[in-house]
């Protein structure tokens, strides 16, 4: 049995839609009668408003019996972890940030911006009651995480706010620094700088035979016309967000080695009046596990690994 | 009294309990400023890109559960607001966006920054609308309110054009409007309610 509450069962949340849960009984609460069997078809929907529908079926539970289902879930979380070993030299790996995270910050709002940190974020932070994480989910607009983080902010002046975003989306919005400073808001803006589009280069690496189109943000135009090996050679990334920080006025912390991370967000977090950027430079080629190549079913994805000669499945 | 539409547009902001305003000035909106000058209770931000504006303003509306708001103006303000708005709507956030709008004698005339507005958000919001009377002010922005919040919530755009802004009017609230539509429509219920009773009195219950 499937529970849905108020999701759109979408291309991102199904994969191949004929294989989608084939053998579930499928329930969907969802305040949009329009919402109903659009995508895959239900067996029982009931529109109503998600807080009442589940107030009402709380009033009616009954407790069950399913310790060794539980179990069963812990060992299959055992066996496939999402927290993977990386290939990471540093150690700073989007892992680490996030639950440095996890562990420094009670009362949370967290953003992201779209792409690997948004996928990075999605799976290693711990949601609790006292945090929320706004996230496009929907249309994917890259620059939303940063001037979304302002908007949580100035609602919530309490709220400790996180935005996490990569290197290309940040540059999408960046000049709501601005911003962020004149009206004094102490957010902190991490990014997870790879130098590259870095969703985009993964499937480039993994359906396209690693052919970097354009996806690279060191690259210049005295680089090769083909370069899918990024090394130590490569020209220095633009902007310097750490001095561009600074020029708004704003704080600008670099990490570069595992044990400065806590270290930079305790700081961060301490500020009362300046935002503070946080650059993490990551490993140039990190990549998001498992993914669903698209098109394929749930059934399947790619857990890494056998990233780096993935064949597209062609039905 | 008559007052501006500018200064009835304050005026329904502040009874919607509007604190925080996202907003970026222009010629067509400048009426709508000025009314905001000196204003305390509305704490207007200044970002420095709409699209920017109306993330923040989602940012805001997603994390408090409050409506956002948003103010630009006509022409390259509303086209940069596009892609927030989309955002927005596809998340079913509330936010009611104002956007100023060239004198509705010059619209369709490719004056000066205007764009059809509302063509180009009607499918990417919940409801949008160009204020075309000065009296029906009032009404739009408490339909406003009322319609990105209800329901699956979603993206409200209200197309002010500027003469709209500078013309006098009614004082009259929002809220009063809609609060005497309402007792009238009550009257009218009682009324037929009424009307109802006696005929059923007089010819006897319809036999089934």
């Amino acid at each position: 049995m499937l529970f849905s509450i108020g999701v759109r069962f979408n291309d991102r949340i199904t994969g191949k839609i004929s294989e989608f849960a084939k053998h579930a009984t499928i329930i969907h609460i969802d305040i949009d009668p329009a919402s109903i069997s659009r995508n895959i078809v239900v067996d029982i929907p009931i529109i109503a408003d998600a807080r009442n529908a589940i107030g009402a079926l709380l009033d009616k539970s009954i407790s069950l019996d399913i310790e060794d289902w539980k179990e069963q879930i812990n060992s299959w979380k055992q066996l496939h972890p999402l927290d993977r070993p990386q290939n990471s030299v540093s150690g700073v790996t989007p892992q680490a940030i996030i639950h440095e995270i996890n562990a420094l910050f009670d009362n949370l709002i967290i953003t992201t911006d779209v792409g690997q940190n948004q996928l990075w974020t999605t799976q290693f932070l711990e949601i609790t009651e006292t945090k929320q994480m706004l996230t496009s989910g929907g249309l994917g607009t890259m620059g939303y995480g940063f001037p979304a983080a302002m908007g949580a902010k100035l609602g919530n002046p309490k709220m400790d706010v996180i935005s996490i975003c990569g290197d290309g989306g940040m540059q999408m919005n960046i000049q709501e620094m601005a911003t962020a400073v004149v009206h004094e808001l102490p957010i902190i803006i991490c990014i997870l700088n790879n130098g590259y589009l870095g969703n985009v280069r993964q499937w480039q690496e993994m359906f396209f035979d690693k052919r970097y189109s354009t996806t690279c943000m060191k690259r210049r135009e005295s680089c090769p016309v083909i370069c899918n090996t990024p090394s130590e050679d490569c020209p220095a990334y633009t902007p310097d967000f750490i001095r561009l920080a600074e020029s708004y006025g704003a704080k600008g912390i670099r990490v570069q080695r595992v044990e400065d991370i806590k270290p930079a967000l305790l700081e961060a977090k301490a500020a009362i009046k300046s935002p503070t950027v946080i650059e993490f430079i990551i490993e140039r080629e990190e990549n998001v596990w498992p993914i669903v190549p698209p098109g394929n079913s749930l059934a399947e994805m790619f857990m890494g690994g056998e990233n780096r000669n993935a064949e597209q499945k062609v039905d | 009294m008559k007052i501006s539409g500018a200064d009835l547009f304050v005026k329904a902001l502040m009874e919607e309990k509007v604190d925080i305003l996202f907003a970026y000035p222009g010629g067509q909106a400048i009426e709508l400023f000025n009314a905001l000058y000196g204003v305390e209770s509305i704490k207007v931000i200044l970002p420095r890109h709409e699209q920017g504006l109306v993330h923040a303003a989602d940012g805001y509306a997603r994390s408090t559960g409050r409506v956002g708001v948003c103010l630009v103006t006509s022409g390259p303000g509303a086209t940069n607001l596009v892609t927030g708005i989309a955002t927005a709507n596809y998340d079913s956030v509330p936010l009611v966006c104002f956007t100023g709008q060239v004198p509705t004698h010059l619209i369709g005339n490719d004056a000066f920054q205007e764009v059809d507005t509302v063509g180009i958000v009607r499918s990417i919001s919940k409801y949008a609308i160009t204020v075309r009377n000065r009296e029906d002010l009032g009404m739009i922005i408490k339909k406003a309110f009322y319609i990105a919040k209800s329901g699956k919530p979603g993206v409200v755009v209200v197309d002010l054009p500027k003469d709209i802004q500078q013309k006098l009017g009614s004082d009259l609230s929002a809220t009063w409007v809609f609060m005497e539509v309402m007792r009238l429509i009550m009257q009218l219920t009682n009324v037929m309610c009424c009307f109802l009773l006696v005929y059923v009195l007089m010819t006897g219950l319809p036999e089934r």
